[in-house]
């Protein structure tokens, strides 16, 4: 079922390609109402959800791939896979509208590309087998850099490649990592398996655990990203086209993330403990240097990539604080980071297509003549400072509660980010919404936008108010996987 | 007589095609026979591809030579099929090159096959000896000449090195059998007397020179950028293939890993190979001397899985595994290269990097696929190089070999940045298409050659079970 969900986004890209030919419009819709479509095969899942039963996996298959190596297409789904996967498909769709009037040039292979990221980035969500997991982490990779590459702004070659380069060397590291954890457990228990959950009982030493640990550390910080390995980020977010950053918020990030909580705190409880503190002073670094970055910069895509940055900094923290509440926090903020930035990527974008600038020097007072699209800004930018009431507030009080505990003093630092969040955000408010307007007036907000923009304040909204279910749903999976590392 | 039958085949094409030639040329002609001979002779090592026990004083007809010389012979018939359109686009008499194209593949048959150094001596000159004129082939272009004789030059160096180095072997132990000198040499060398050990270096002076690792790297990019571009082709695989095969032997026979100052000195030359290749590869504006240095970094990472050999430790209790990623690397690079090759002669006095600009928006096919192609060197999952990759960092893994892994990422990644540069140079719009009228039609011909690359490296490559079990079946490892 997971498989054939892959299958179908790959084939509606090479069908969104070939529909270019006929109608130049026809990619967009065909991206759009598969996207939607894509939902069909999860709605059994979502509408037989027990959020009390002790069933991990929702769904669990096995397809044979490459027996020389015991390798299997082995794809799985718990409530933190379905949570990430829902994300990433609803995230694709807001990329696909925000994208809707913005490329005119070669639609049908850009199309091709958002679908084809997003099949990579579902395989990454589902993928048990670590193979696989590694196929599909590289094959996201593609299809984006092409994305940045070709739709981007001035600079987007420069912006590409420093991006698929740093991923790359990251992806090298675990490849490595992969092979050794997988050769030594050979060693140890006679069975060759790339499989997770044969991997999970390993015996590794602690040395070999160590540094196995890690490579896979490292490779999923640089996709984080995480301070010293960030600054792939910044440009690739400035110079990608819109829906390629929204992407590369929404879900891309979350894949580092996602791959520190499944993988490297089950794997290897005993190493994470060794290198937790460390680890969470480079967290607490990032929040901080994340949001100074972001205070300083002019062009108000850069603004928003460092404050991915800090908050990314945050799930960082929630993931290394070794307490379920971190871990719920760390979770709560890949969605609620996954929702506003792409918000605010989407209406950085709109504010692009419609003055090509970003520059917050040259914009302001925009609410004189752009009244709704001012509005939902100002709502996106307090939910990305962490107002209360949303889902943003509610994952980095989490992050912070769990943090406490262990870690008093670098938790402190890390909460002085929030007020740092305050003001960069409010920078952004203040500059490009309110004061003088110094540019022409433009079109509002039409109704594709408005309805795109307040599903998403909805989004968030929901998250903030009743963030319980979705809670219990990553309960399920930190509960299971993380008995071993709890101090 | 059966085990022959490829090379029976192969040399009896050659004689045909002379024959043809000397009666009346006719470029059709030949190149149909070239074609049907080379697939004859590959469908017939196809079909006994399982059938390995068979040796003679001079060859050896093993799993290692099989699995070689269906890989030759699958590379020279894919060059073969496009020969004919390229070769016609030149003013000199063309039916001489069928005639050296079916000796150096001839030529690197003996070499894969031999266990002698006699029939391995005269297998390495007719293959280097033939490549020499393909070399300088385009009579009238300077590059070209200058090209040949560096070519012959070095290689005669380099023999000459091969030469003293069996000499002195021979001196001391009567014998050219590798089988046997394998028995003898270990001892000679343990009591320490330099002369041995003068002659090993040789011996590995000869390799690196002809397999162009470093230090004895400095003539391939020059021949390279100088040979036409089938040529360019074959120097890239069959001949370096076919000496890798021996190397492999070589070290295999001698148990060579038992001996840690060659494995030290094949370490170094692995490391800096790689390192070397891909920085020299970096900034190159010419995409055959580009592709050169790539060669040198990629025979560097395949040296990883010889040196893996010594150690059987953990997938396997042979060297089963070290073998099996030889291959599947060879096989690899061999048909992405290869690809890569076909693709350049489909894009007429295409040389410089900056000649791609905008091909994507102009020659969509081909240029996809030669994105692909490129990306598949590099590495990137779906495609035959990541699954050799894979085997090469497994293996290396498992033998533990950190500080060459280290270079192997270090090499990948950096050869990634320029693999990438090219792939941005032909999504470049902006660029002023090189040759706006000339949309070439595509024949069918190279529709299907195209069809086949794409098949040899993504089909493999996303299903690597069937060359992987064919490889353990052929290597007797299952």
């Amino acid at each position: 079922m997971i498989l054939s969900l892959i299958v179908f986004l790959l084939l509606a890209g090479i069908a969104a390609w070939y529909s270019e030919s006929y109608h130049p419009q026809a990619p967009r819709w065909i991206a759009a109402i598969s996207l939607c479509l894509a939902w069909l095969p999860l709605l059994p899942v979502l509408f037989s959800l027990d959020l009390n039963s002790n069933q991990l996996w929702l769904v669990d298959e096995v397809h044979e791939w490459i027996p020389r190596f015991n390798i299997n297409a082995h794809l799985a789904l718990d409530g933190l896979s379905l949570l990430l996967v829902l994300l990433t498909l609803a995230m694709g769709l807001v990329a696909v509208l925000s994208a809707w009037k913005e490329i005119q040039k070669q639609p049908g292979f850009f199309y091709l590309n958002i679908l084809w990221t997003l099949a990579g980035v579902v395989g990454v969500f589902c993928a048990l087998d670590l193979f696989l997991f590694f196929v599909c982490w590289e094959v996201m990779l593609v299809p984006m850099y092409l994305l940045i590459a070709l739709w981007g702004y001035e600079n987007r070659q420069y912006a590409a490649l420093k991006f698929f380069l740093f991923t790359q060397a990251g992806g090298l590291l675990i490849l490595l990592s992969i092979s050794a954890l997988v050769l030594l457990n050979y060693q140890q228990s006679g069975q060759l398996s790339f499989d997770y959950m044969d991997l999970l009982n390993h015996s590794l030493s602690s040395r070999a655990a160590f540094w196995i640990m890690l490579g896979f550390l490292i490779g999923f910080a640089i996709k984080l990203p995480i301070i010293p390995f960030h600054t792939w980020l910044p440009d690739a977010h400035t110079q990608a086209p819109t829906a390629a950053s929204v992407i590369l918020a929404a879900v891309l990030l979350k894949t580092g993330g996602y791959g520190l909580i499944r993988f490297v705190i089950p794997l290897f409880p005993g190493a994470v403990q060794t290198v937790a503190p460390y680890v969470m002073a480079v967290a607490a670094l990032s929040v901080i240097y994340g949001a100074l970055m972001a205070f300083s910069q002019q062009d108000l895509k850069r603004v928003v990539a460092y404050s991915s940055v800090s908050h990314m900094g945050f799930v960082l923290l929630g993931c290394f604080a070794l307490t379920t509440q971190a871990w719920q926090g760390a979770v709560m903020q890949m969605l609620a980071h996954g929702v506003s930035t792409s918000a605010l990527f989407a209406l950085v974008g709109a504010i692009q297509y419609r003055y090509h600038t970003r520059d917050l020097n040259e914009l302001g007072g925009l609410w004189q003549t752009l009244p709704k699209l001012s509005a939902v800004g100002l709502f996106f930018v307090v939910a990305s400072l962490g107002m209360p009431g949303l889902g943003n507030f509610v994952a980095e009080f989490l992050v912070l509660v769990g943090s406490f505990r262990t870690y008093p003093w670098l938790t402190a630092l890390a909460a002085s980010g929030l007020i740092l969040a305050a003001v960069y955000s409010l920078m952004i408010a203040q500059k490009t919404f309110f004061g003088t307007l110094k540019l022409p007036a433009a079109v509002d907000f039409d109704r594709r936008e408005t309805a795109m923009m307040l599903s998403m304040a909805l989004l968030l909204i929901v998250m903030g108010l009743h963030p319980q279910p979705l809670l219990d749903l990553a309960q399920q999976t930190l509960d299971h996987f993380s008995m071993g590392v709890q101090p | 007589m059966s085990y022959y039958l490829p090379s029976i085949l192969i040399t009896s094409t050659a004689l045909i095609v002379m024959l043809q030639t000397a009666f009346k040329r006719s470029h059709h002609r030949i190149s149909l026979i070239t074609t049907v001979g080379l697939s004859l002779a590959l469908l017939v090592q196809f079909v006994k591809i399982g059938d390995t026990s068979y040796q003679t004083d001079l060859l050896v007809f093993d799993g290692i030579t099989t699995l070689s010389s269906s890989l030759l012979l699958l590379v020279a018939w894919l060059l073969s099929l496009l020969l004919y359109n390229w070769l016609q686009s030149l003013d000199d008499p063309k039916e001489e090159y069928y005639l050296l194209l079916l000796l150096s593949t001839q030529g690197a048959l003996v070499v894969s096959a031999s266990q002698h150094f006699a029939s391995f001596f005269l297998g390495l000159e007719l293959m280097s000896l033939s490549l020499v004129p393909m070399i300088a082939y385009a009579g009238n272009d300077n590059q070209a000449l200058e090209a040949g004789i560096k070519y012959l030059v070095l290689s005669a160096v380099a023999s000459a090195f091969m030469l003293l180095a069996i000499a002195i072997l021979y001196l001391y132990t009567g014998t050219l059998s590798i089988p046997e000198l394998a028995i003898k040499v270990p001892a000679l060398l343990s009591n320490g007397n330099i002369i041995h050990s003068c002659a090993i270096i040789l011996l590995l002076v000869a390799f690196t020179f002809k397999l162009s690792l470093v230090p004895c790297h400095l003539w391939v990019a020059d021949v390279f950028e100088g040979a036409p571009i089938p040529t360019a082709a074959l120097l890239a695989t069959i001949s370096k293939a076919a000496l890798f095969v021996v190397l492999l032997r070589l070290f295999m026979l001698g148990e060579w890993h038992n001996q840690p100052a060659i494995i030290d000195i094949i370490a170094i030359i692995a490391a800096a190979s790689m390192l070397v290749g891909n920085l020299l590869a970096l900034l190159q504006k010419n995409i055959l001397r580009l592709l050169a240095y790539s060669s040198i970094a990629h025979f560097g990472y395949i040296l990883l899985a010889i040196l893996a050999l010594k150690s059987a430790s953990a997938l396997s209790s042979v060297d089963a595994l070290a073998n099996e990623a030889v291959f599947i690397y060879l096989y690899a690079y061999l048909t992405t290269v290869m690809g890569i090759f076909l693709i350049l002669m489909l894009l007429p006095n295409t040389y410089q990097i900056d000649q791609l600009k905008g091909l994507f928006w102009q020659q969509r096919l081909k240029s996809v696929i030669l994105a692909v192609l490129l990306l598949s060197l590099a590495g990137i999952p779906l495609t035959i190089g990541f699954i050799g990759k894979f085997y090469l960092t497994l293996v290396a893994v498992n033998a533990q070999l950190w500080w060459l892994l280290a270079a192997l990422i270090i090499g990948s990644v950096m050869g990634l940045f320029y693999y990438l540069r090219i792939i941005l140079v032909m999504v470049d719009e902006d660029g002023s298409p090189a040759e706006t009228e000339a949309e070439i039609d595509t024949t069918r011909t190279e529709l299907w050659v195209m069809g086949i690359v794409i098949l040899l490296v993504i089909g493999i490559g996303v299903f690597p079970s069937m060359l992987a079990g064919l490889v353990q079946e052929v290597m007797g490892l299952t």
